[in-house]
Formats: C-alpha cells, sequence, structure tokens
C-alpha cells in the first residue's frame, strides 16, 4: 500500500515541479547564451528572471511539503486519505518521503541550472576548483572524504527529512493548542523551534568542552583541530536532531492515530 | 455474527457542546436504513465516527465487532457530505484511485454507470458543476462491493431526475450482504426504500425500528412521522 499511495503522491506533485525544472533549465540556457556577452537589459532580465526561478523551486517544495499534509491530510482530501485502507504511517511516510525526494530533487536541480549556464572551460575550471580543494582538505585532514560522506551528507539529508517532521508535528498538534487550525499550527511550530534550537545548540557545544581547559589549541585553530572539532559538532547536531525527529514522528502519528478530528473545528 | 455498525454509548463532544450523547446503535445486515434528523441531529458525527474521521469523546463504535482501522475500511464505503478529489484530478484517474486501494472496487461498472450519466471521464474535476461532482462521487463509492455503505446527504445536491437514478442506483448495486446506511432529511424521497430508521434529535436516538412496523404502529408514512417527531 505504501507504494501505491507513494505513486499518487508523486502524480499529484510532479505537477508542480516539472514546469518549474523545465523554466529553470530554459532560463539556464538562455543565460548561458546572454550572461557572458554584453546583451544590456535583456541579459539582466533573464538573469533576475533566473533568481525568480530559483527562489521558486525553493518556495514550491516548503509549500509543497506543507499542503500535502495541511491540505491532503488534513484538509477536505483528508476525507478520502483517512478512509483508504492503508495506516496512519503509511500516510505520513509516503508524504515524507515524496517530501525529501523533491526537496533533494530542486536542490540538484538548482546546482545542473548553475552548470548548464557556465560554457565548457569555464565549467570544467570550476569542476577542477572543487576537486583541488577536495584534495587540500584530504591532505590535511587524511579522513576529510569518509568524514563528508558518512558525516556532512547525512547531516543535510536528515536536516530535511526532521525539518519536514517538524512542520508534521506541528501541523498535527496545532489544533489541539488553538482552535483556529492556522494558527494552532503557527504557535506549535514557534514554540518548538524554541526548543529545539535551544537543546540543539547546547549540545552541539558539548565537544568544545575538552578545548575549554587548553583554549591555545582552539585559537592556534590549526585545521586538523578545526576539521574534527566541526565534525565532532556535526555528530553532536545529528544525533540530537534524530532524537527530536523520531519525537516529531511519533507526536504526529499518535495524534492522527488516537485523535484525528477531521472538519472538527477551525 | 456481529452486527455490522454498532454503537455503545457513543458520545461526541465539539469543545463543550455535545453533537451526540450516548447513543447506543445496533444495525444488522443486508438492510436500508435511513438515519435520519434535522440539521444539527449529529448524523454526520455519527457517520464520521465509524469512518475513524473523528474520535469519540467517549463509548465506542464498532464495525464488524471492531473498532475504525484499516480492516473496517476495506469494507466501508463512505459517501462525505464534502467533494474531496483535487481539482486537477480527471474523472478517470479517480476511477484509478479507487481502483488501486479498494479490492471491491470494479471499474467496469463505474464506467457503466457514468456513460449513463452522461458523464466525460476525461474531465479535469474543475471542470464539472457541483451535482456533478456529487454523481461521480456516490458512483464510485456504490460501484464497490462493501459490507456497509455510508451515505451522509446522497441525494442532498442533485436535480429530481438524477435523484431517480442514485436511488435506483443504490438499490439495484448495493451488495446484497451489505447494509446501506443514508443520512438525509430528505425522508419522501427514500422512504419507499428503507427498511429500517433511525431517528436521531439532539445527539441522541429518538425513536428506532423497522419502518413497516413503525407506520403500521402510527398509521402514518415516516415522512409524516418525521414531521411531527421535529415539529419546530
Amino acid at each position: 500500500m505504501l507504494g501505491k499511495l507513494l505513486k499518487h503522491e508523486f502524480k499529484a506533485t510532479y505537477r508542480v515541479f516539472l514546469p518549474l525544472f523545465a523554466a529553470l533549465a530554459a532560463l539556464a540556457f538562455i543565460n548561458r547564451l546572454t550572461i557572458w556577452n554584453e546583451t544590456g537589459m535583456f541579459g539582466g532580465l533573464m538573469v533576475f528572471l533566473y533568481v525568480l526561478i530559483v527562489i521558486a523551486v525553493f518556495i514550491a517544495s516548503i509549500i509543497v511539503v506543507l499542503s500535502r499534509f495541511y491540505t491532503n491530510l488534513l484538509g477536505d482530501e483528508g476525507y478520502l486519505m483517512f478512509t483508504l485502507p492503508v495506516t496512519v504511517d503509511q500516510n505520513i511516510v509516503s508524504k515524507l518521503i515524496a517530501g525529501l525526494v523533491w526537496s533533494v530533487a530542486s536542490f540538484i536541480a538548482v546546482l545542473v541550472s548553475i552548470g548548464l549556464m557556465a560554457p565548457a572551460e569555464k565549467l570544467s575550471y570550476a569542476i577542477e576548483s572543487i576537486a583541488q580543494a577536495w584534495k587540500a582538505a584530504v591532505q590535511v585532514y587524511p579522513s576529510f572524504a569518509t568524514v563528508f560522506w558518512a558525516v556532512y551528507v547525512p547531516v543535510v539529508i536528515v536536516t530535511v527529512v526532521i525539518s519536514i517532521l517538524q512542520f508534521y508535528a506541528s501541523m498535527a498538534i496545532g489544533p489541539m493548542l488553538v482552535k483556529n487550525r492556522f494558527w494552532g499550527t503557527v504557535v506549535a511550530y514557534i514554540a518548538i523551534s524554541f526548543v529545539n534550537r535551544l537543546l540543539s545548540g547546547l549540545i552541539a557545544l558539548l565537544p568544545m568542552g575538552k578545548y575549554l581547559t587548553a583554549p591555545d589549541v582552539l585559537a592556534s585553530a590549526a585545521a586538523p583541530v578545526s576539521i574534527e572539532l566541526f565534525s565532532q559538532m556535526m555528530i553532536a547536531t545529528l544525533i540530537t536532531n534524530i532524537a527530536f525527529g523520531v519525537l516529531y514522528y511519533f507526536a504526529a502519528s499518535v495524534v492522527l492515530k488516537k485523535r484525528l478530528n477531521l472538519g472538527a473545528g477551525r | 455474527m456481529a452486527p455490522i455498525l454498532e454503537c455503545i454509548n457513543l458520545g461526541k463532544n465539539y469543545g463543550s457542546v455535545p453533537a451526540l450523547s450516548g447513543v447506543n446503535l445496533q444495525i444488522q445486515r443486508g438492510r436500508i436504513v435511513g438515519l435520519l434528523g434535522p440539521n444539527g441531529s449529529g448524523k454526520t458525527t455519527l457517520i464520521k465516527m465509524a469512518n475513524g474521521l473523528l474520535t469519540p469523546s467517549f463509548g465506542s463504535i464498532l464495525i464488524d465487532g471492531k473498532a475504525p482501522g484499516v480492516e473496517t475500511k476495506k469494507i466501508v464505503s463512505y459517501l462525505p457530505e464534502r467533494t474531496y478529489f483535487n481539482e486537477w484530478m480527471k474523472v478517470s484517474y479517480c476511477v484509478e484511485l479507487f481502483k488501486d486501494f479498494y479490492g471491491d472496487f470494479s471499474p467496469e461498472t463505474a464506467y457503466s454507470m457514468m456513460s449513463a450519466l452522461d458523464i466525460k471521464t476525461n474531465a479535469a474535476f474543475r471542470t464539472l458543476s457541483k451535482g456533478t461532482k456529487e454523481k461521480i462521487q456516490l458512483i464510485l463509492v456504490m460501484s464497490r462491493k462493501a459490507s456497509l455503505y455510508l451515505l451522509d446527504e446522497p441525494i442532498g445536491g442533485v436535480d429530481p431526475a438524477a435523484r431517480d437514478y442514485i436511488i435506483s442506483t443504490i438499490i439495484s448495486n448495493y451488495n446484497e450482504n451489505g447494509t446501506v446506511v443514508i443520512s438525509t432529511h430528505l425522508i419522501h424521497d427514500i422512504e419507499n426504500i428503507l427498511d429500517y430508521v433511525v431517528f436521531l434529535d439532539k445527539g441522541s436516538v429518538r425513536m428506532s425500528g423497522s419502518s413497516d412496523e413503525l407506520r403500521m404502529q402510527s398509521h402514518k408514512s415516516i415522512d409524516n412521522m418525521f414531521r411531527e417527531v421535529f415539529r419546530c
């Protein structure tokens, strides 16, 4: 059933993203022709439009994440979604997966569009610079590659998942705090964010503890120390965020299982 | 065999306002049941709780002996009082959606009813009138072979000609062992097909029984009884 939910989730959302991605590619391509030459007003307008589309892509991925939960589950469409023979968890997970896929796809689409804008020699120069920076990092800190794939990338993905789950938890809990569903969601979101930032900020500082007794090491900020410290802070953040993510998921899931009240009070 | 629908001291409050207060009810299989009552009597609240869309404040509601969940949703075919399809969806997409999720759904039945009512299956929902949307939802819901059909105001928004078609659709399409619960205040139109009636008033069951017996006892039609019971 999860597979079928995903199929319909993507059918409902690709209609938003494909036209945006197409516009992004088209504008990137036009900019590739204009940006490197003197084209005056027209070139400026194209750059402006390109930036607008990039912003639109990111805003769209947030709005889709929000609306697929807020209107498709908790609005009128919920009368269908909650009477399908599927579990609440399947409903939440299908929306989470689709939201994550579109968020990552949006990011990749923007990266690709930047690549599209550059003429071949400029593009290869940029790629080479990145490769050199990578090599330099590995030289100073031999396990940089491992850390990059095992820590940095998962942190980014987990952060996206957790931001989505925080929206879900707020939308589920909100109506229990304030009668108006919209304002309830806003209040819940702000309250949850506050607690999350406070706790994860404090926990992220923990790895710094051992340097507090040796401030000179930190002050010298030798590259290996700072990369190591940074990785440790990232891991601390990752663990706290995973704990928060689990909490958000259960909050949303329990409310929808035990306290669902579609259309009651607004 | 457990009754197909059972309410045990079922209650629901919206904040401090009671919508349903201690309803006890047993509905047996193979019947067409009228859930009758004026606006605000708790008909929709009861049906939504049977579908798990609302959580009871107290008491319980059982379908085939089970609390609402995945298993009951497989055997319940529900027509809500509002449109739940997205505006961009085509009629054929809605059929596909039902086919994907409900094992007892027959697309052939749905398409033949749609062609009888001249509904274009490649039309997007946003282009359809309110009445047509309601017809489509009813057709989809009645194209399942469910054990329990819960129809919330199925004839409220459609014209009288389509109303007749819908009523005959309900009679001819429902699964013989299934039960159809129809909530409405338009009793006159459906009185003849009802085997059993439940009168809801201000959140409680005012009266219930087989329609023939009620008619025999009172020498009145269900419609007239309704008008008397709920005289303003």
